[in-house]
């Protein structure tokens, strides 16, 4: 996991895919948008790097807790790029920002593991 | 007469052009299949017997007295008659929608499928376009009404004309009830789950301010400005015994009540021992 801080109110990291999951080997890349009120409010994380995930939509949005009304104050940087990589090992079907691919997650997950390997493989390596 | 059938069935079934523009109805009916074909099928079927069940009276009434009707103020004999003739052009396709999903249902189908299928049909995109002219055809009909005035010729026509608008509002309300009931309250809000709220001032004062010392207290930072407590800062312990510069958690707390390490939350914290409001009161 690195972090690069430009000084200013936006930032770069990326995350490893994390072993035993779809995503291994991949690299992602990720935009951190400080809001001027930080850490009183939550960080604007999105992806850079597409990824084949049910909770990451097709503008690279993240659909996490932490980061809307879940968020504390106390959460680093490093917490949040945390909690990312566990949604990566553990995506959550329920709360789906794209139900296509939590559907087939729920139903066929082979697929899902393959397709989003595939991805892993175009965009992320 | 197979050939009619062919383009009849045709007209209900969209398969072929099913790629182009998808019905914001199906986003609903891939998050929530079962929920969304009961929505889908109760409107339906309201839908399509209501526009009979409209149409029969008001047809018996206008043949009855098509010409003293021309004699009011207001052409409120034509606002009924095409209002019918709209309502019973999309009688049909919402009994095939319902006729197709009890269908499906019956046979354990593919609900998404189904739904699309008969969303990318020429009919439902021709019943859209009558929808929209019933619903300009309606808000004509409801300035017709207001500006119209007693009709001595006819007076049930102007009874009659508030009948139906009272009918179709009713519809609407009906349909926004179904689907209050139908769906999970997830999917109605979207955005606002229990917003957590914060603080009043009042609730922020009844905590405890405390002079940082290395001796006292176990934290030694603060995890808000991640900063280390200088000696003699001036620090707010919550009731879940955190502590924080008082700056940086006050501010924090008229934004959301909760504590930023625990989560806990510190109005319940507080409120059922009433620690520190007794203290107060003392």
């Amino acid at each position: 996991m690195y972090f690069f801080f430009d000084g200013g109110v936006k930032a770069m990291a990326t995350i490893m895919g994390p072993p035993d999951c779809p995503y291994s080997g991949g690299v992602f890349f990720l935009n951190i948008n400080f809001p001027s009120d930080y850490p009183f409010k939550p960080p604007k994380v999105h992806f850079t790097t597409k990824i084949y995930h049910c909770n990451v939509n097709s503008n690279e949005a993240i659909c996490l807790d932490i980061l809307k009304d879940q968020w504390s104050p106390a959460l680093t940087i490093s917490k949040v790029l945390l909690s990312i990589s566990s949604l990566l090992t553990d995506p959550n079907p329920n709360d789906p920002l794209v139900p296509e691919i939590s559907q087939i997650y729920l139903k066929d997950r082979a697929k899902h593991d393959a397709t989003a390997r595939e991805w892993v493989q175009k965009y992320a390596t | 007469m197979a050939r009619v059938r062919e383009r009849l069935l045709g007209f209900f079934d969209g398969a072929e052009n099913a790629a182009e523009n998808p019905d914001p109805l199906l986003d609903v009916v891939h998050q929530y299949p079962e929920e969304a074909a009961w929505f889908i099928k109760v409107v339906m079927f309201f839908g399509s017997i209501s526009g009979v069940v409209i149409s029969i009276p008001c047809g018996l009434f206008l043949t009855m007295y098509w010409t003293p009707c021309g004699l009011c103020n207001r052409p409120l004999r034509y606002w009924i008659l095409v209002h019918c003739v709209l309502q019973l052009l999309q009688a049909p396709v919402r009994l095939v929608f319902f006729l197709r999903l009890c269908h499906i249902q019956r046979l354990n189908g593919n609900i998404q499928e189904c739904v699309r299928h008969l969303t990318h049909s020429a009919a439902w995109r021709t019943s859209k376009v009558v929808s929209i002219v019933t619903y300009g055809w309606f808000i004509l009909g409801v300035v017709w009404l207001l500006n119209s005035t007693y009709c001595k010729p006819c007076p049930g026509l102007y009874r009659l004309s508030l009948a139906v608008i009272f009918a179709a509002v009713a519809r609407l309300l009906m349909t926004l009830i179904v689907f209050y009931h139908s769906f999970p309250p997830r999917f109605q809000g979207q955005q606002p789950p229990p917003k957590p709220r914060g603080a009043n001032q009042e609730l922020i004062d009844s905590m405890p301010l405390i002079v940082y010392s290395p001796e006292v207290g176990s934290e030694t930072s603060c995890a808000v400005c991640l900063s280390e407590f200088d000696r003699d800062a001036v620090l707010r312990r919550l009731p879940c015994s955190h502590s924080f510069h008082r700056g940086c958690i006050d501010k924090w707390l008229k934004r959301n009540k909760v504590c930023p390490l625990c989560l806990q939350d510190i109005e319940v914290l507080q409120s059922p021992k009433g620690r520190w409001g007794k203290e107060k009161a003392a």
